[in-house]
């Protein structure tokens, strides 16, 4: 047996080897975090319905939307869900400052887990400015106009409807 | 047939080449830090990101362009040097701080952009393999981290289970439409489109893919008792990635990394002699 052979070869690698099987149980079923490289992954585990909302960013630049369905797999990542990451980044890093402080609290390390390090300090403008820089390497051309909406789509009839008006997140160079 | 040292070369080439691919896909893609030149990062729920952010180096990351670089090029140097040690006694301590640095640079990376953790688990644990000199060190680390793979991939089958994924017959078009949403709103009418579509629109059909993932997850778990069905698993790994490219549009090429462990799997243990390498 493995397990065996490697107690007889190194009891201090045994030792570190079950350590590391019974935080994988410990971190990751009973607390429900990680700790890289002690981690679940869930490989869409969670539930998904065909009724769920989804969200989209259309972009239009220099008067023009920007095909999402014609970028490679990362480009289109990045217009999609950089916006998403961002918008979001406020909230979620706090709360997971706050999950994780009852994890560090034991070690006394939870005091030093500051504002400074666990908040962003990105202004709104500063985001645009680089998602705008991102999207004229993209287009290969300097970005005269730009528009960003967020726009839900439902499942009906066979395809992705509009659900709702479209969502105005920024503008660049229009009234 | 016994492990020798001529397996471990052969299984460091096969890490280098596909170290390269990776970084190499992420250099094309524009995902290294100096090209994404990152403004925000997002915390989750992990124990050992929180404490890396507890140094500030993710200060440096937002503010300095030269860090940025200096850890793209490191990250990529550490197991080029691995790949050219010629000496033994330099071969574990350059591994050792590959492990170090790939664990520090992937927690950044996924913190900093869209890409997940889960994909750099080989960078961070397959150079654990060249660590030790002797090949009996060689032998169980790779059996060490052959068996981690093997948690991690059967676990995200049991996961499927313990959520109730598996057992919802409308997950698949659910995951579908959530990763496609952008394509099928931009491209409504195309062929990749109208194929979606057709599977969200048919739940079963789709359910059946889902069902058959998660059944080439959970056939991971013959690993723990038996070597012998290993090249099977690289079999079933490598049909899940690809399928899961051409219809998830997920790179899990990342993982090719941990192959090796099973490739090699079969070779017995050296004896003791080989102890002192």
């Amino acid at each position: 047996m493995f397990i065996k052979r490697l107690y007889r070869y190194n009891p201090f690698l045994f030792v570190v080897f079950i350590l590391f099987l019974l935080a994988f149980l410990v971190v990751n079923y009973k607390w429900g975090t990680v700790a890289t490289p002690v981690m679940q992954f869930g490989m869409y585990s969670k539930h998904y319905s065909v009724n769920d909302t989804q969200v989209v960013f259309l972009v239009d630049v220099n008067g023009k939307r920007i095909d999402a369905a014609s970028l490679s797999l990362s480009d289109r990542d990045l217009f999609q869900i950089y916006p998403d990451a961002f918008f979001r980044q406020p909230a979620a890093n706090a709360a997971a400052r706050e999950t994780m402080r009852r994890y560090l609290a034991p070690v006394g390390l939870d005091g030093y887990m500051s504002d400074k390090k666990f908040i962003n300090p990105v202004a709104d403008s500063s985001f645009w400015h680089w998602y705008r820089a991102m999207a004229a390497k993209l287009v290969g051309e300097p970005i005269q106009t730009m528009v960003v909406y967020k726009q839900s789509f439902t499942w009906g009839s066979g395809k992705l409807e509009p659900a709702g008006s479209p969502v105005k997140l920024y503008g660049l160079g229009i009234e | 047939m016994v492990l020798s040292d001529s397996h471990k070369r052969q299984l460091l080439a096969f890490y280098t080449a596909c170290f390269l691919l990776s970084y190499g896909w992420l250099f094309y893609n524009g995902l290294l830090f100096h090209q994404l030149q990152p403004v925000f990062f997002t915390n989750r729920l992990d124990l050992s990101l929180d404490l890396l952010l507890l140094t500030g180096i993710q200060e440096f990351v937002l503010q300095s362009p030269g860090f940025r670089w200096g850890i793209d090029m490191i990250c990529l140097l550490l197991p080029l040097l691995i790949f050219l040690s010629r000496k033994r006694s330099f071969l574990g301590p350059i591994s050792l701080l590959t492990l170090v640095f790939h664990f520090v640079y992937a927690l950044l990376l996924s913190s900093f952009s869209h890409l997940s953790i889960a994909g750099f688990l080989g960078w961070i644990l397959v150079p654990m393999l060249f660590i030790p000199s002797s090949i009996r060190g060689f032998y169980f680390s790779m059996h060490i981290v052959r068996i981690i793979f093997l948690v991690m991939f059967f676990t995200a089958g049991v996961w499927k289970i313990r959520t109730g994924g598996l057992f919802n017959t409308g997950q698949m078009s659910g995951v579908l439409l959530t990763q496609h949403a952008a394509y099928l709103v931009h491209a409504p009418g195309d062929w990749f489109s109208r194929t979606i579509n057709y599977l969200v629109a048919h739940e079963y059909l789709s359910y059946s893919l889902y069902l058959l993932a998660t059944v080439a997850e959970l056939v991971f778990v013959i690993g723990f008792f038996t070597r012998k069905y290993d090249r099977w698993l690289i079999a079933i790994f490598l049909v899940f990635a690809i399928l899961d490219l051409i219809l998830i549009r997920i790179f899990y090429f990342h993982w090719l990394i941990f192959l090796g462990c099973f490739w090699f799997s079969r070779y017995e243990e050296p004896g003791e002699e080989a102890m002192a390498g």
